[in-house]
């Protein structure tokens, strides 16, 4: 195999590496499910493996279903090159995302963030770039015991509360200050609704740098728990009759400098374009709910606590699928949509994914917009999946998903989440046991 | 290894500032002082020749020495100093002189360009006097190093430190920040930095630039992220 000249972004991670001590820097991907992969790579293979990249196993990425082990090839990004900040001095460590490649250095269509980075292409051949923004909850727990408890969270705080009932909010101090670090501006944080529930928002940014940085993110939310000795989640549900954790998602489409939502005729609505879209992520939402919403336990979030379980849409409502913000009408860059459904355990790559390629279908298909609701979903919406199954069923026979992530990647991604619902039907809950025991 | 005696345990850092006190209590302060300024201190007792200092200093080079030998009946600081200087691996380096008021009243000699400092000193002139050296050093070299109250930037090794501490950039983060500190004080529209920074030929769009300042304020942190104005309608200034 032959070398490549060094690209600046490359030989600037070398510098760095020799002028900060860096010893090992970790190569990150993500399996199918969006699971955060890595492995060391010591420094002085460095050049070699930025050059060349480092050969893997490519059976790594299919989640827990392997099948077979194949050699792919890790190529790092040196754009995505950061010292970890939660490391000391003494033992400087950096990250790359890499790509991962075949052989013969095409895509390897396992890579989810290949996926990502062709549904953005097409886009880009469109004219458009897709931008997001992403607001994370989460809750900080006491150290988990082992043994399937229920967890204790940290405080008994509400929405917005202020310190002294909010003990997270050092959490979240420091929490921003790596993120910020690692170069992930944060918008805003707070208390969340539930006990000990926390939110941070991150800064819109393209979606492929929004999609590494959502992995990192949680990532940092668990060395800094690691840190202060609690336990951080992003369990969709963690607790019974208490607000689940949810991943609202802020998108627009950007021409240029110009924001494709934004109507200069008619601020505050969204433009032909954005109802296009939004039209599609509507009339696709279901066969998707799969992706943005992968564990047994994402459906017991949908539906409750303002968790959508109806497909539609609003400006001033609470409880939709899909809320378009009109707070700040006179800033063009600000149009935007809200997904609400989705939650933090998914693979940010394939959620960014088939959510642009749902509403590139919808414009270019010119789908047409329900009309508005205006709290709660009017009967005729119809629903999203009620449980994961029902949601594999729908992924499994979805066309728009083949066609946005390719056949080896629903493959996997149906594989893994059958086998999870396999593994779900053969427990008996302590639910059935308290309810048929007694009776039956 | 070298005759090298840490105070504490030794990072990979690469603002290491070594420290030759020939008095201990004086060497708990000092090493205080400078971990505050965001050095990692490294106490060394000459008890070899200089030469040994040149094997440490080769196989990793401070980015400080500071020199504080106290008593006059110790070999004088500004020899040392001088016998520091002299090796090839510190010739670049900021050296730092402490000397006594009975030292400084005999008149020992002080060779040019080095910093002084007089016991007793305070934390604050300490800060001062460190600073002085790394800069008066930067303004000597070829103007590699651009220093903005705490922020430094290092033309030659790419690197960006806050008060001592390391901020890492990717490269065009980095590239963006070197412009603007270059360039400081003007507004530059955000097409001018994407041809300016980026390049003629980089095919984008100036929400990359928006991006990358968001990310570059981000590193910077409070103390710094408002030098990157925005001016509304028009693009970005950076304020020196």
């Amino acid at each position: 195999m032959e070398d490549e000249p060094i690209d600046p972004d490359a030989s600037y991670v070398l510098r760095t590496v020799v002028e900060r001590g860096v010893r090992f820097v970790r190569f990150w991907f993500v399996d199918v499910m969006g699971t955060l992969k890595s492995f060391s790579v010591p420094s002085s293979e460095l050049e070699q493996a930025l050059a060349e990249g480092v050969s893997i196993d490519g059976s790594s990425l299919e989640g827990s279903v392997r099948l077979r082990e194949r050699d792919v090839i890790a190529r790092p990004d040196p754009r995505t090159f950061q010292v970890l900040p939660w490391r000391r001095p003494g033992a400087a460590v950096g990250r790359m995302f890499c790509d991962i490649q075949m052989p013969d250095r095409s895509p390897f269509p396992g890579d989810s963030r290949h996926a990502l980075r062709s549904v953005l292409a097409r886009a880009s051949e469109l004219g458009y770039s897709f931008q997001v923004g992403c607001e994370l909850e989460f809750f900080l727990f006491e150290p988990l015991l082992d043994d399937g408890s229920v967890p204790r969270p940290l405080d008994r705080g509400a929405y917005f509360d202020l310190t002294p009932r909010d003990e997270g909010s050092d959490f979240r101090r420091q929490t921003i200050e790596h993120l910020e670090q690692i170069g992930i501006p944060v918008k805003a944080s707070h208390h969340e609704v539930g006990p000990s529930q926390h939110e941070i928002q991150l800064q819109h940014d393209n979606a492929l740098a929004m999609a590494d940085a959502v992995s990192t993110f949680r990532l940092v939310v668990k060395e800094v728990a690691h840190e202060q000795g609690v336990y951080a989640t992003f369990m969709p549900k963690p607790l019974e009759h208490e607000s689940g954790s949810g991943m609202h998602l802020h998108l627009s489409l950007f021409d240029g400098d110009r924001n494709l939502f934004h109507d200069p005729a008619n601020p505050g609505a969204l433009s032909q374009t954005g109802q296009g879209f939004l039209a599609g992520v509507l009339f696709h939402a279901p066969e998707l709910t799969a992706v943005t919403n992968p564990c047994v336990n994402s459906y017991k979030r949908l539906g409750s606590f303002e968790a959508p379980d109806h497909v539609c849409w609003t400006r001033h409502g609470r409880e939709a699928l899909v809320r378009v913000p009109s707070a700040r009408p006179e800033r063009p860059t600000a149009a935007r949509i809200e997904v609400r459904s989705p939650d933090p355990s998914c693979n940010p790559y394939l959620t960014f994914a088939v959510l642009l390629a749902a509403g590139l279908r919808g414009i270019e298909r010119g789908y047409e917009l329900p009309p508005e609701v205006e709290d709660a979903p009017s009967a005729g919406a119809p629903p999203l999946p009620g449980d994961l199954r029902e949601a594999i069923d729908l992924f499994a026979g979805s066309q728009l998903a083949r066609e946005a992530l390719g056949e080896r990647l629903c493959d996997w991604y149906a594989a893994n989440q059958r086998s999870e619902w396999r593994d779900y039907q053969q427990i008996v809950t302590e639910f059935e046991r308290r309810r048929y025991l007694p009776i039956l | 290894m070298s005759a090298a005696r840490g105070t504490r345990r030794r990072s990979e850092h690469a603002t290491d500032a070594w420290i030759y006190p020939f008095d201990p209590t004086l060497a708990a302060v000092l090493v205080g002082d400078l971990e505050q300024l965001g050095y990692d201190p490294v106490a060394r007792l000459l008890d070899g020749s200089v030469e040994a200092e040149r094997d440490a200093a080769a196989e990793r080079p401070p980015a400080l020495v500071l020199v504080a030998t106290g008593a006059v009946d110790c070999q004088p600081a500004s020899s040392l100093a001088s016998d520091l200087r002299a090796l090839d691996e510190l010739r670049e380096k900021p050296i730092l002189i402490a000397i006594d008021a009975p030292a400084l009243a005999e008149g020992v000699p002080i060779p040019a360009g080095d910093e002084v400092l007089v016991a007793p000193w305070s934390a604050a002139e300490l800060a001062l006097r460190v600073s002085r050296a790394t800069h008066r050093l930067g303004l000597a070299g070829d103007g590699d190093i651009v220093r903005i109250d705490g922020l430094q930037i290092d033309f030659t090794t790419y690197q960006v430190t806050i008060d001592g501490t390391p901020v890492d950039f990717t490269y065009m983060e980095y590239e963006l920040l070197r412009f603007f500190v270059t360039h400081p004080n003007r507004v530059f529209s955000r097409e001018a930095l994407l041809s300016r920074v980026w390049g003629y030929d980089f095919y984008g769009e100036t929400r990359t630039v928006d991006v990358h300042v968001r990310r570059v304020r981000a590193k910077l942190g409070v103390g710094y992220a408002t030098r990157i104005l925005t001016v509304r309608s028009v693009g970005y200034r950076f304020d020196r």
